[in-house]
């Protein structure tokens, strides 16, 4: 629910990566500033997200969805649930 | 128009993640202008809602916009740090604010004080422990929480407005 007050520290979780992706109407971006200005918690949630994301453009590139498989990998799904025997 | 902004301590803009550059040789701090959206920078008007450890008078170029609580502008920098803004005056400052919602509170019908002493309560708890922006925030919730709902938002603006009345006259005069 929306405090008539200020925005909640639910709230912020659910708008952080709006803000980080500078994606909030300006409207939400002042409300959104202003409870950090009042909850150091929130703080520290902010920073952690921006530090994992910085730390996340770091790392390679995982291996595209489109390339195949390794073969060992698709043998053993094909044979994942297949009975064996009794 | 004078304008300003709050920071933590160092000159640490904690939305932003980065320290302003700070004046030096008699000189303002560099500009900065960070956010795709623009930089928020205060009235005297807009104070308690940004409360932080330093505050700063700022130089903006641009034209400002206001969004409500703030302005928005293209560029900022710090030009010189408001002195008497130290905790022994926040101290005195949430003391004023408990003080005054006090007041309204003992005014008030007994049924609606009960959830507005709460909030007091936790008010002077963060007087006494010198965490002066929550302190001042639980005050003006405690004063919104008099109102009866759908005026709650607009006696907890009202409060805001007295707080800034006050930071105005001590503070921001003053200097």
């Amino acid at each position: 629910m929306t405090s008539p007050f200020e925005l909640t520290c639910q709230e912020i979780v659910e708008l952080v990566t709006d803000y980080l992706d500078g994606h909030l109407e300006l409207a939400e971006r002042v409300r959104f500033e202003q409870h950090l200005h009042t909850c150091a918690p929130c703080v520290s949630y902010l920073e952690q997200m921006r530090t994992m994301i910085g730390l996340a453009a770091t790392l390679d590139a995982p291996p595209s969805a489109a390339s195949e498989p390794p073969a060992a990998v698709l043998d053993a799904f094909r044979r994942w649930k297949r009975p064996g025997p009794a | 128009v004078r304008l300003f902004k709050f920071l933590a301590a160092g000159a640490v803009d904690e939305p932003l993640g980065r320290r302003w550059p700070v004046p030096g040789d008699a000189q303002p701090g560099a500009w900065v202008e960070q956010h795709a959206s623009g930089m928020f920078v205060y009235c005297a008007s807009d104070l308690p809602y940004w409360l932080h450890d330093e505050l700063w008078e700022v130089d903006v170029a641009g034209e400002p916009a206001d969004v409500g609580d703030c302005l928005v502008v293209p560029r900022a920098r710090l030009s010189r740090r408001i002195e008497l803004w130290q905790p022994e005056m926040a101290r005195r400052f949430d003391l004023a604010c408990v003080q005054h919602a006090s007041e309204l509170l003992a005014q008030a019908e007994p049924a609606a004080r009960e959830l507005a002493a709460g909030y007091l309560e936790d008010a002077e708890y963060c007087a006494e422990e010198g965490e002066v922006r929550f302190a001042s925030f639980s005050a003006a919730v405690a004063v919104g929480t008099l109102a009866a709902p759908a005026d709650a938002a607009h006696a907890y603006r009202r409060e805001r407005a007295w707080q800034a009345a006050w930071l105005e006259r001590h503070v921001i005069t003053s200097f």
